[in-house]
């Protein structure tokens, strides 16, 4: 068991890219998320924080907290790009990147000779130093553990849990610090007697079973410190998908259509900067009353031109009934290849 | 109404014109089964308006009649009902059923039967008949390369082509096409149309493999089937197929006579590693055998060996492998050719009576 594996969090990452780029911002409760009534917060400085503004709070919620707050859209490919500047630094290291989000990601060093804490360290510094940023770094011996590290001091924390230590650090902790329990989980952990990770690690494995089942073995194993998932790069994406809310709600085809098209030009460039086609269309409306539906339609060849999506996907909207209005529209591209490989056609 | 119908019979019946009914409609009459009696017969008629399947069934006629019941309740009340002698009695005025056989009894509510809507009937067209087995058999070895694509009404379904003394089936879904054809007796005119792919599905289950006559009558916009009891009448697409001539190369480079079966199933075989998102595999004709691989990353490798006869210099090719497996299935001989003319050129399968041809692009790799 050693220590390669690496969690980097990036600390209020979309706050502190604005607060980096305008110095008036510094110091300051910076909220970025959606305007509108509708949006919600995608990330809140560490000084909004402190009005108990956190990430997925309604705006409007947030606004009541920090009246003072300075309220951002945000500007996804600034930190797109950013993003993909603090990546080509992991790529320094390792070749195991796997991404969890724009500014979050797992490393596996074991290919690179030099000390995985050394390399920690490396990458926290050249962060700091090339882009102007904090990082909260964990380093442990699988993705469980060193995620956790890495959320013990932030911002700008540093932590490493080694197998010596593990069950020290992780025993006392509440059973919601298992990766993959959610509230629900929790309360039924708790309803059967296991509070602490402590009271799971050596409470009863089949009773687990029984009530979890494969997963109840996870929790299990987990809480000994165990964690076999592997840091896999991306492979091709499963799906690709973009779909919007209106900011009226609207029942007019003619508008729709407007949607559809726009939204078949975002997936068409994502499918071309991925390098693949799909073969499924999905269309996905939400209704006035939050009523959700899809269609969706396979083809026999391969797709990623946005008149091809766009073709199939108002053939899918005819097909949708309006008897309601429409708040959300989105368009799905599945099935993927990777577009090396072409089907010729005879016609 | 007033009438007894044996159950095994009716449900026959009801099952036969069940397939035409429509399964999605914003009209529920369309959802309805229409009896009618008719002489000493009941007579059933579903349709969606794009088809309409008509069937008849033995009755004692008590009294005369006619109800439109729905298909879905009608049909699996009489299936699950014991093989008895079916009574069924209607009540005109307010269009409901009462059904009763042995300890069973039902009541259903229907429509009235003069609003229920029926495609126009054919009043005059070319007519011409074939053995149902014949045609059955065109269309099985068609069928499969139907397009699904809606954007292209006109490749929904199988091109019907009387010419030149015979009788001809096309179907394409651009990527691959599928051609089958057959003399036919006193044949002189010329004519083309476009049978739904609907229709083509439910004519093949329906149609048995017997030597009995089948009666075609195709109008300009519609075409009648006729066999076995069963009238089947059906919208045509309207616009214009692709000439196939063009589509099927008048020569080839190479050519390799294979067991079909053997390479039917080698084929199967290396399918199963194929890559999952493409379906590839790759052929490889050499002078005495053909060597097909497969490949899916992380899984593992397919190796095949055929024997063959090989005329033309060794090539490789890709092919989807459903394509070419779904070809094969098609020939009816022992024997198939493969005839191909470069790794980008089109593929064509054909049996060794030449009756039936299927050409398939193949796939280029990066």
């Amino acid at each position: 068991m050693e220590l390669n594996i690496i969690h980097v969090d990036m600390d209020a990452f979309y706050a502190s890219i604005e607060q980096r780029d305008n110095p008036k911002l510094k110091g300051k409760p910076v909220i970025i998320g959606g305007r509108g009534k509708r949006g919600v917060v995608s990330t809140a400085s560490y000084e909004a924080r402190e009005y108990g503004v956190y990430s997925a709070m309604p705006i409007v919620k947030a606004r009541q907290l920090c009246p003072q707050g300075i309220y951002l859209q945000g500007d996804h490919l600034k930190y797109r790009e950013v993003s993909g500047q603090i990546r080509e630094i992991f790529y320094r290291y390792t070749e195991l990147v796997e991404p969890l989000a724009l500014d979050e990601a797992y490393l596996d060093v074991k290919g690179n000779h030099k000390n995985s804490i050394r390399i920690a360290k490396e990458i926290k510094r050249k962060i700091k130093k090339e882009l102007k940023l904090t990082a909260s770094i964990g380093v442990s011996y699988n993705k469980y553990l060193a995620k956790l590290a890495s959320d013990f001091n932030k911002p700008s924390g540093f932590k490493i849990i080694s197998p010596f230590e593990a069950k020290e650090v992780i025993f006392p902790l509440d059973v919601n610090n298992l990766w993959g329990v959610g509230p629900k989980t929790a309360q039924r952990l708790k309803e059967l007697g296991f509070y602490k990770i402590s009271d799971i690690a050596k409470g009863d494995r089949s009773l687990l079973i029984r009530e979890f089942g494969k997963r109840g073995y996870q929790l299990y194993k987990l809480a000994q410190g165990e964690d076999y998932r592997k840091v896999t790069p991306p492979g091709l994406p499963k799906s690709l998908g973009k779909e919007t809310t209106f900011r009226y709600d609207t029942r007019d085809k003619g508008v729709l259509r407007g949607y559809l098209k726009d939204l078949s030009k975002e997936v068409a460039n994502r499918a071309s900067n991925k390098n693949v086609k799909g073969k499924t269309i999905t269309l996905k409306v939400k209704y006035e009353n939050f009523e959700e539906l899809s269609k969706s339609r396979t083809i026999e060849g391969n797709i990623s031109k946005q008149e091809d999506i766009y073709r199939l996907a108002e053939i899918l909207l005819e097909e949708v009934v309006l008897d309601k209005k429409i708040r959300l529209i989105g368009i799905t591209l599945s099935n993927i290849t990777e577009d090396g490989v072409e089907q010729l056609k005879l016609l | 109404m007033k009438i007894e119908v044996n159950q095994k019979e009716f449900h026959q019946c009801i099952n036969t014109v069940r397939k035409g009914v429509s399964t999605k409609t914003t009209l529920p009459i369309l959802s309805g089964i229409l009896l009618k009696t008719e002489g000493d017969q009941l007579k059933l008629i579903g349709t969606d308006l794009e088809i309409g399947i008509e069937s008849f069934v033995d009755a004692n006629i008590i009294e005369s009649g006619e109800i439109v019941l729905p298909a879905n309740y009608f049909g699996n009340i009489i299936k699950e009902l014991p093989n008895d002698m079916v009574r069924m009695e209607v009540n005109q005025s307010n269009n409901t059923a009462f059904i009763k056989c042995g300890h069973s009894k039902f009541n259903i509510n229907g429509f009235a039967a003069d609003e229920f809507p029926t495609l126009p009937e054919i009043e005059s067209g070319y007519s011409f008949s074939i053995a149902q087995s014949k045609f059955k058999d065109i269309i099985n070895q068609v069928e499969f390369a139907i397009s699904q694509d809606e954007s292209k009404p006109f490749l929904n379904g199988g091109l019907l082509l009387l010419e030149e003394g015979e009788i001809k089936l096309v179907a394409t879904d651009t990527y691959r096409l599928s051609y089958c054809h057959s003399p036919l007796e006193d044949q002189e005119v010329k004519l083309e149309s476009i049978i739904p792919a609907k229709t083509i599905k439910e004519l093949s289950r329906l149609l048995d493999h017997s030597e009995e006559e089948l009666e075609i009558i195709i109008t300009d916009n519609q075409i009648l089937f006729s066999f076995s009891g069963i009238i089947m009448i059906s919208r045509l697409i309207e616009g214009q197929f692709p000439n196939y001539k063009y589509v099927i190369p008048n020569k080839s480079s190479i050519q390799a006579k294979a067991d079909k079966e053997n390479l039917l199933r080698a084929i199967k075989r290396a399918a199963l590693l194929a890559r999952q998102d493409a379906n590839i595999i790759k052929l490889n004709f050499a002078q005495d055998e053909l060597v097909i691989t497969a490949n899916a990353p992380e899984v593992g490798q397919a190796f095949e060996r055929v024997g063959i006869s090989l005329s033309g210099d060794e090539t490789e090719i890709a092919f989807n492998a459903n394509y070419l497996i779904d070809a094969l299935k098609a020939v009816d001989n022992e024997e198939v050719t493969l005839e191909l003319s470069g790794p980008l050129a089109p593929g064509v399968v054909k049996s060794q009576s030449g009756d039936y041809i299927c050409v398939i692009m193949p796939v280029r790799s990066a």
